[in-house]
């Protein structure tokens, strides 16, 4: 794993990464919790709902290795949660990039007094502060 | 350090025949073509500024600085980005410098933690409610606008910049990360969390079953 992933770093400034997605089996499980909802189904293979939301940007952006491609797309089959969040990620960055393409496109005219201010700043040889 | 300086795109083209003419005539001090390029360029750059600084005066003052800088640097102008590209890089940096002056809206990187999910022995502590669909592009509602900006201006800036300059500006993560002087997985990491926030807050109105 090459690709530095935006929740992996333990110290924010210094981009230092946290450990992968966990192979499964290796580590400890953690309990199911206590309640009326079930348990996420592949909690128990080792990958939790938390680990793979960390994932989520490298997902998306296509920086994950194949393999741990794999383990992120067996828990987003098998964790209802998951697949919604998924979902619901990916439109917030639709609808950011909806807000881009509107604002290049449909524009506020600027005011004629920041227009002339420009303009007569350059004639009279004013750099900037 | 000066709006201009770090200018590298990696993005970077082959100046375009449109720009070739107006830089020329921009070089020879032609004033027309001055009017003409603040015109055309001043309402998108403006709005970029806005987006940053948050407030018109602050926006405005960030666009004339950053066109005065930029008329300063023309001959040094490469061409290996469009004009208006490099007019926006400046801009974007030129406000960047003017947030990080304002001592006033400095904010914490843990204020954004009440907005994060939170898993309990790694599940959802609650479970996500499944969103209505969402328009994309330029068919974005003026509703879907008015709920994504209102939300963006509860970020704090140090997220709310990232997200603005990635999702909405386009820009890559490494631009920006020349631009902030921070490491490009430190604005990774910032992009994810803002992305995350802005999921919490848009939830109530996005919600198949919200208003």
């Amino acid at each position: 794993m090459t690709d530095p992933s935006p929740n992996r770093s333990v110290q924010p400034d210094t981009g230092t990464p946290a450990p992968h997605l966990p192979v499964p089996g290796a580590g400890p499980s953690p309990a199911a919790r206590p309640g009326t909802r079930p348990p996420c189904a592949d909690v128990a293979k080792g990958v939790t709902c938390e680990q793979c939301v960390n994932f989520l940007l490298d997902y998306l952006d296509g920086a994950l290795p194949p393999d741990e491609r794999f383990r992120f797309e067996s828990h987003i089959a098998f964790c209802a949660d998951c697949e919604i969040y998924l979902e619901n990620y990916r439109k917030v960055a639709a609808l950011c990039h909806g807000c881009g393409c509107v604002e290049r496109l449909a524009q506020t005219p600027a005011p004629e007094k920041l227009i002339q201010a420009i303009l007569q700043a350059r004639a009279h040889g004013h750099t900037p502060s | 350090m000066n709006p201009v300086d770090h200018m590298a795109d990696p993005a970077a083209s082959n100046v375009l025949p449109a720009d070739t003419d107006l830089i020329r005539r921009l070089r020879a001090g032609d004033e027309a073509a001055y009017e003409s390029l603040v015109r055309s360029l001043t309402p998108r750059l403006r709005a970029v500024a806005r987006r940053i600084t948050r407030t018109d005066a602050d926006a405005d003052d960030v666009v004339q600085e950053a066109f005065l800088s930029a008329f300063k640097a023309l001959a040094t102008f490469d061409g290996r980005s469009a004009l208006s590209t490099w007019l926006h890089r400046i801009v974007v940096n030129a406000a960047l410098m003017r947030a990080r002056k304002d001592k006033v809206r400095a904010s914490h990187e843990s204020s954004i933690e009440s907005l994060l999910p939170r898993f309990e022995a790694g599940e959802h502590q609650h479970s996500p409610a499944r969103w209505r669909p969402v328009t994309s592009d330029d068919a974005i509602s003026i509703e879907e606008r008015r709920a994504i900006y209102s939300a963006l201006d509860r970020l704090p800036d140090e997220f709310r910049t990232v997200l603005v300059l990635k999702d909405i500006e386009g820009m890559e993560s490494k631009a920006i990360a020349a631009s902030l002087g921070v490491s490009d997985a430190l604005v990774r990491q910032r992009l994810h969390r803002a992305r995350q926030a802005l999921l919490a807050l848009l939830d109530p109105i996005l919600k198949e079953n919200g208003a």
